[in-house]
């Protein structure tokens, strides 16, 4: 379901605008890139798109509902419980069956290059390879909308570089992706770009 | 699906179960034993009131006691054994002619106050110990004295503990003849009121003689006390608090270790795990140290009661098992209620609290 954004601005109480009379529609089936200079609101338009913050004025229309998830910009998982478990989690809670469940999750791994440590403890994966399990678990929860804050801002360039290269494995039907960064590389690695800069009044 | 998590969760240490079962074993276990060790102790307090006599009340009244009456009081329920003594001239043993025997004339049921039973211990004289021990008599031997035999029905301790004397070398000779008394003795236990009213009108109707001494009531032994209130002890013990204090450590405990894993928890309610589905883990989860907890404070129970009075067991595992059960109901509802009380939309604050 695609995302509408009509006229949206805001501000925090009386202070400067963020950014104004933001209209666009995200589509299902892209990655975003939701860029723009310090301060320009990025982390505030994913809270508003996340329904966290009411934005001051205009509005978001997300048709159908569905779920929004969240991937921090630090990932966090249960030290001690297997990767795959992580990514499974959100498939059975959907009521997928054990089997069904494991399967899907072994091919998320894969496709985010995480296969070797499925077995492991989220304790033991780097912080690139947890950033990418963030993902793939995001994914995994099948949301209409998934939000990602900032992946690479806390990984050297190196490890940035293996995020990067599986943005486009976010691109899943029926999910809108949007992807905050102020990382050109991660930025070119999204299929599209939703830029906040020069929207500031 | 919610009991293979659970059972991940307990396997790989998620649940910290091993440490939150160290801990709420030692909370049951301690506030078990407090209380166990407690009511033990009133216990044994009345072991030695009783193993002294202060459980006897004696009515005397020299010539003046209605020995049908006495022994009727042993119909009083909180009554074991009921009777009159009267003294009766000295006798001589066969063997020991210059030394003079003190004897008693006593009603069948006098004998069971001394012998701490109900009921005739049968035909024959009841000797004291320190009699029997001179004699070398036990209770199946007969009696030889100057003048007569007597079968010896039963041998009676009279230890000098601070109870009455005159009956640490005598020798009771059980008689049915309705004559005057001189004492109505009663051992009773828990000892009461009505009882003690009851004694006061054991006395004949022509008893009170201008120059015979006034009845008294006194106690056989009263070094250790007057009264020992052991219901009332045992109903105002401070431990009697100790399951509710298990319930309020162990839901603080339960709380605490599930509390910290809220992120975990909001995380999942954030994948589309639902709450219920939690809650039902944390249940499930709870059960991993609930069987610990539960079998050490089986054992722990059981070891005391076998150190107690055989009549006692049922009661001291039935007290013993209130501070494990408050135990695990605290642990597993404060274990329920942190998990429910987990909100998703709190998952960026308990990111940034890492």
């Amino acid at each position: 379901m695609p995302v509408r954004l009509t006229a949206v601005g805001h501000r925090f109480g009386g202070g400067p605008w963020l950014f104004r009379d933001l209209t666009t529609v995200l589509e299902p089936g892209h990655v975003y890139a939701l860029t723009g200079p310090s301060g320009s609101g990025k982390s505030t338009l994913l809270g508003i798109l996340a329904g966290w913050i009411t934005p001051s004025e205009g509005g978001v229309e997300c048709d159908g509902g569905g779920r929004t998830t969240w991937v921090a910009q630090h990932p966090h998982g249960v030290a001690r419980r297997a990767v795959i478990d992580h990514v499974e989690l959100p498939l059975l809670a959907a009521g997928l069956q054990a089997s069904d469940a494991r399967a899907r999750a072994g091919d998320l791994l894969e496709r985010f290059r995480l296969t070797d440590h499925a077995d492991h403890p989220f304790s033991s994966l780097s912080g690139g390879e947890a950033q990418r399990l963030m993902l793939a678990r995001g994914i995994a929860a099948d949301p209409t909308l998934l939000l990602v804050d900032e992946p690479t801002a806390q990984l050297d360039r190196r490890t940035a570089a293996t995020v990067d290269a599986v943005i486009g494995e976010l691109a899943h039907a029926g999910t809108v992706v949007v992807v905050a960064t102020h990382d050109a590389q991660t930025r070119d690695a999204c299929t599209d770009r939703l830029d906040l800069e020069g929207l500031q009044p | 699906m919610i009991a293979r998590e659970a059972w991940r969760n307990v396997l790989c240490g998620t649940s910290r179960t091993g440490i939150v079962a160290a801990v709420l074993v030692v909370v049951a276990v301690g506030f078990q034993l407090a209380d166990l060790l407690t009511v033990r102790g009133i216990t044994d307090r009345v072991d030695a009131f009783r193993a002294a006599g202060a459980d006897v009340l004696v009515y005397s009244s020299v010539g003046g006691i209605d020995p049908r009456r006495c022994e009727l009081l042993a119909a009083q329920p909180t009554v074991i054994a009921a009777g009159a003594v009267r003294r009766d001239p000295d006798r001589f043993a066969a063997v020991l002619p210059a030394s003079s025997i003190p004897t008693y004339a006593v009603t069948p049921g006098f004998p069971g106050v001394l012998l701490g039973t109900a009921g005739d211990p049968g035909p024959g004289v009841v000797v004291s110990r320190d009699l029997a021990d001179a004699l070398g008599l036990t209770s199946a031997d007969t009696l030889q004295l100057v003048d007569a035999t007597a079968p010896v029905a039963a041998v009676y301790d009279y230890p000098q503990d601070g109870r009455a004397t005159g009956f640490g070398y005598a020798m009771l000779a059980p008689t049915r003849d309705l004559a005057p008394f001189d004492a109505c003795w009663v051992r009773e236990w828990p000892l009461t009121e009505s009882t003690a009213m009851l004694l006061r009108g054991v006395g004949t109707t022509s008893a009170g003689t201008a120059d015979a001494p006034s009845p008294e009531l006194t106690q056989l032994n009263t070094s250790q006390g007057r009264h020992l209130d052991a219901e009332g002890l045992f109903a105002t013990r401070a431990t009697r608090w100790a399951p509710l204090l298990a319930l309020v450590v162990a839901a603080g405990v339960g709380f605490a270790s599930t509390r910290l894993r809220r992120l975990e928890i909001a995380s999942g309610r954030h994948l589309g795990v639902s709450m219920s589905a939690q809650v039902l883990g944390s249940l499930l989860e709870s059960a991993a140290w609930a069987a610990p907890v539960a079998l050490a404070a089986a054992l722990s129970a059981a070891a005391v009661a076998a150190g107690g009075h055989a009549g006692d067991v049922v009661a001291t595992l039935g007290l013993g098992a209130l501070a494990p059960l408050a135990t695990i109901v605290g642990g597993v509802v404060g274990g329920a209620v942190a998990t429910a009380t987990v909100r998703e939309r709190q998952l960026l604050r308990y990111l940034k609290e890492r």
